[in-house]
């Protein structure tokens, strides 16, 4: 029977070993740096693999990513071709996401930053209360985890629009798409979260053109990826009051270093990339299915495009 | 014609007037203390209204609390019993409580306030995963208000159960009555959402022994009214471990002292009475109606049984 390549830093590879063997019970998982000889490896679940590791896999056929995210495969420089590339879709990382989302964009609709300020001071203050139905959310990017959010955002009675590249349909959720359709979409959106994948389109698109289209006092939610968004210009914007706030759990470099002034900024509120994480539990049953799959030669699911890389 | 005299907390009654006068313009409002002849006084418009006041009008034909709670006219011992007294029930401020308490659960899940001191140390911990199928919400309280917040539970994903004084089948929600009832819910609930109605029978229900029936590590939400909790109880099972968390909205005095010692306490988030705020706009349309119900002599919408309190 053929290998799986395990790594990440993040998820414990017996616990992985575990789950994935009440499916596969005779399961040959190599964790790295230990892998043996190397061509006996078909399939890698991973996250970050350090470069250059991939092309020493000569019989790899199948990456498998070990979160929604594939853009830290799309970084190697030696991708070996022919070889299929896939993500997780964990409905249990989805409902992780939303939750996360729905916090932030409650704490920012109900003023919980200000409420917290006060609660600091002993300060008992009601402030003039916000009105759900005329608040606008907005999605940047409607794969399975903005999918959900927008659905649940909706539910709770707000105002949602999404947009992504090419054009989808959701009930209940204004759908804008390609670059044409962004602008309007920004100028409706007084709470703009960011699910985007990272691609070469995606990276800087939260920069001071396209905030300056959010109406004045919005607020940033970001839990995509650090690289979406031009931290100077987020920062300008905060301190101009063009933006009342941003939660972020991504960065361009985490963890986030001690001196970079998202830390001590009082709009901006700091998460250590706890939004989602996968879960071994809800998505072993897929991932032995994929593996299955690729050893007797056929396609898995969740296959990602190397042209759009997502 | 209509008189409507209005009395409003501490606040001004004029942006209240004008929203009244909007849907209807007919209506003759005054503020109270100047409500001119108190004989020509049809219709009683209160929140906190000083007791004794309602008995001065010999022609009232209705009472109308302009909050969720009706307490605050119950209460007054020399409350003319015969005039029908209704609640506001306005989906807008269903919708704002029902905010309330889920992002609170969100808070107390998600471990805001723990985050928060990280970010004054500028500490990265990314080590946490957050399972929303650990959270099962227990509603206190099946009213108009616990309806809304189930619904909205049950829309975005998490587990719901209630329990309320007489018996009510909700889809989707496992439902509960009477002591056994209670006993049985809070065996597998670790959110308890207090939304009780202020009556002698749920005057410190939110005790020691009530919490000593929910599972460990547990978190208690409470946006009924402050004498529903017993305030040195919640600090003891802070203290034993019993309860992990709160959120609270009322408290026994208002607003809270401010030498009380929750405001101090960091497992415990704190907000001044805002979690249902009444919107004018919708909630006016809701009173105007009642206003004509009772000139044409039709059955009145949030009619309050005076017998039981609510």
């Amino acid at each position: 029977m053929p290998a799986v390549l395990f790594y990440s830093p993040n998820d414990s590879p017996t616990e992985w070993e575990r789950q994935l063997r009440d499916f596969i019970p005779n399961l040959d998982m190599r964790v790295w740096p230990d892998i043996g000889d190397p061509n006996d490896i078909e399939f890698a679940l991973v996250w970050k693999l350090p470069p250059g590791n991939y092309e020493k896999l000569a019989n790899l056929r199948c990456i498998c990513s070990l979160g929604q995210g594939v853009d830290h495969i799309f970084t190697e420089a030696e991708l070996p071709p022919h070889v299929h590339i896939m993500r997780l879709v964990d409905p249990w990382m989805a409902q992780a996401m939303s939750e996360w989302i729905l916090l932030q964009v409650l704490r920012f609709h109900r003023q919980v930053p200000e409420y917290e300020d006060l609660e600091k001071q002993f300060k008992w203050k009601v402030l003039p209360p916000p009105e759900t139905s005329k608040c606008a959310v907005g999605i940047l990017g409607l794969g399975e985890l903005g999918r959900d959010a927008a659905r649940k955002i909706s539910a709770l009675g707000f105002k949602v629009a999404g947009w992504s590249r090419t054009e989808k349909e959701i009930e209940g959720v204004e759908c804008f798409y390609g670059e044409k359709q962004l602008e309007v979409f920004l100028n409706r959106t007084k709470i703009l979260c960011c699910l985007l994948p990272l691609t070469p389109k995606t990276t800087g698109i939260i920069n001071s053109k396209t905030i300056s289209r959010l109406p004045r006092g919005s607020y940033i939610v970001n839990a995509g990826r650090g690289q979406h968004v031009v931290d100077k210009c987020l920062l300008r914007a905060l301190d101009t009051g063009h933006l009342a706030g941003a939660a972020l759990d991504v960065f361009n470099e985490e963890p986030l270093p001690s001196q970079h002034p998202y830390w001590a900024h009082p709009k901006v509120s700091v998460w250590p990339h706890v939004s989602a994480q996968s879960n071994a539990d809800s998505a072993a049953e897929q991932v032995a299915d994929a593996i299955g799959k690729v050893f007797s030669g056929t396609a898995p699911n969740n296959l990602v495009s190397r042209e759009q890389q997502y | 014609m209509t008189n409507v005299m209005i009395k409003v907390g501490d606040e001004s009654a004029e942006s209240y007037i004008g929203a009244l006068k909007h849907v209807d313009p007919s209506l003759n409002i005054l503020e109270w203390p100047n409500y001119g002849n108190p004989d020509e006084v049809d219709v009683a418009m209160v929140w906190k209204l000083p007791h004794g006041e309602l008995r001065k009008f010999p022609n009232l034909k209705l009472v109308i609390s302009m909050a969720a709670g009706v307490d605050h006219v119950l209460s007054d011992p020399h409350y003319p019993k015969d005039i029908p007294l209704v609640r506001v029930t306005d989906p807008h401020m269903a919708r704002s409580m029902a905010h309330w308490f889920i992002m609170n659960i969100l808070q107390l899940h998600r471990e805001t306030n723990y985050y928060n001191s990280l970010r004054l140390k500028k500490i990265w911990a990314s080590d946490k995963a957050f399972d929303t199928d650990s959270i099962c919400v227990g509603i206190m309280g099946l009213g108009y208000l616990g309806v809304h917040l189930a619904t909205m539970l049950l829309n975005i994903g998490l587990r719901v159960q209630g329990w309320s004084r007489t018996s009510k089948k909700l889809e989707g929600i496992r439902s509960f009555t009477g002591d056994d009832g209670l006993a049985e819910m809070l065996k597998t609930t670790n959110y308890l959402a207090c939304l009780l109605p202020d009556t002698p029978a749920t005057k410190g229900i939110l005790d020691r022994s009530l919490f000593e029936k929910m599972p460990k590590d547990s978190f208690l939400l409470n946006a009924g009214r402050g004498n529903q909790l017993v305030e040195k109880d919640l600090t003891m099972a802070l203290d034993n471990g019993q309860i992990k968390g709160a959120a609270l909205d009322v408290f026994i005095e208002e607003p809270l002292p401010q030498n009380h010692p929750f405001w101090n306490d960091h497992r415990i988030i704190i907000t001044p009475h805002h979690a249902a705020e009444v919107f004018m706009p919708s909630a006016a349309k809701a009173f105007v109606e009642n206003i004509e119900r009772v000139r044409s002599g039709q059955p009145l919408k949030g009619l309050v049984n005076q017998e039981v309190g609510y």
